[in-house]
């Protein structure tokens, strides 16, 4: 693969490779870093990218060891509410007017599932990826993928229910 | 689609069965303002997922990386604490070689005027010779001062003397088993007191 092919080809997958890493990390500039890493390593390994079936996988793939690495050398848990305030924080302006009360809530349910559904989610039901490909970045069977899928789902309207009740009754 | 359709679709989406052909429509369907009250929880779901799926890298995001690719400077990226050690490991080699280097320079390794040699075999032997009594007549004298150690020796000796002081203090220990009676040898009826 060539400069140009790189950067046509690789590079477009920023914001896929930044969401996934976000769902990792919790945290905006930090998945940012993970996807610069990713881009600089497989850059530098631009010749041999053809080898691959496919580099969208293979950079998935990359991303989620690089989160799986930091996480695993971080000294202090993420504080959930300075944590809000940055996601806040940095949302890009076209999406500060779409966010609401009910997003919150969702995204706080599928922050309390474990995180291999929680990435299951963010493969299948915010990027659309078939059964083949999540098993493939997640390193899993693809029978336990839709096992999982199924459980994180019904786990989220659970926990959205019950979060309204608790609302209804705090009112 | 009617609601119906829609209901049947979450039902197999909850079990993980739809295709995402069918998950795309049931996202399009909850864009719709006029869901239904029942169907509303779901419609929060779906409209997460329209919403995070927008999650976009901060503007100047490519620009710097593009200009970080072609720039070619791209360095293994090491966790800082790995970098440091290795520039200093990298400094402290640096100030070694050149240490080395200036020796060698300075000439300290080949000293430019030798220590001189003996061609006559009879003069080697007898400067030999005078050089070896020098050695062992130096070498007696640190004899004799080691010979004042035997004092201490002796010393050693009668310090050995204390080895029986201290069984002796070994028997004085069974007084200690006294102490353990001494309530009782004092307080004989102790336990009567306490009788109506």
């Amino acid at each position: 693969m060539n400069h140009q092919e790189f950067i046509s080809q690789v590079v477009p997958l920023k914001n896929k490779l930044f969401r996934f890493a976000r769902r990792y990390l919790e945290q905006t500039e930090e998945a940012e870093d993970v996807v610069q890493e990713v881009f600089i390593k497989l850059w530098t390994r631009r010749e041999k990218l053809d080898e691959y079936r496919s580099v969208e996988a293979l950079a998935m793939i990359t991303t989620k060891n690089i989160c799986l690495d930091r996480i695993k050398s971080r000294r202090h848990p993420v504080d959930p509410i300075d944590d809000h305030r940055r996601f806040l924080e940095n949302l890009p302006e076209e999406q500060k007017k779409d966010y609401s009360e009910e997003i919150f809530r969702v995204r706080l349910a599928i922050k309390a599932l474990p995180t291999q559904q929680q990435m299951i989610i963010q493969l299948r039901d915010i990027e659309g990826y078939d059964f083949e490909s999540i098993a493939e970045i997640l390193e899993m069977n693809e029978n336990a993928v839709r096992v999982n899928l199924s459980r994180a789902r019904k786990r989220i309207r659970e926990l959205i229910t019950t979060s309204k009740v608790y609302d209804y009754q705090r009112n | 689609m009617t609601t119906k359709e829609i209901e049947a679709l979450l039902e197999r989406y909850y079990e993980g069965v739809t295709t995402l052909q069918e998950e795309h429509s049931l996202r399009e369907y909850f864009q719709r303002k006029d869901v239904p009250g029942h169907l509303k929880e779901h419609k929060e779901l779906f409209g997460f997922f329209g919403f995070d799926s927008k999650g976009k890298v901060s503007p100047g995001f490519e620009v710097a990386l593009l200009e970080k690719l072609q720039k070619g400077r791209i360095v293994r990226m090491d966790p800082p604490k790995k970098r440091l050690v290795l520039t200093l490991s990298l400094a402290a080699s640096i100030v070694l070689v050149a240490g080395l280097v200036t020796l060698v320079r300075l000439g300290v390794f080949n000293p430019s005027q030798p220590y001189g040699t003996i061609t006559d075999p009879q003069l080697a032997y007898a400067e030999a010779k005078n050089a070896l009594y020098l050695v062992s007549s130096r070498l007696n004298d640190g004899l004799a001062q080691a010979q004042q150690l035997e004092t201490f020796n002796t010393g050693l000796q009668k310090m050995g003397k204390l080895q029986s002081f201290s069984t002796g203090l070994d028997e004085l220990t069974k007084i200690n088993q006294l102490d353990k009676y001494q309530p009782i040898i004092i307080n004989p009826g102790r336990k009567s007191d306490t009788r109506p």
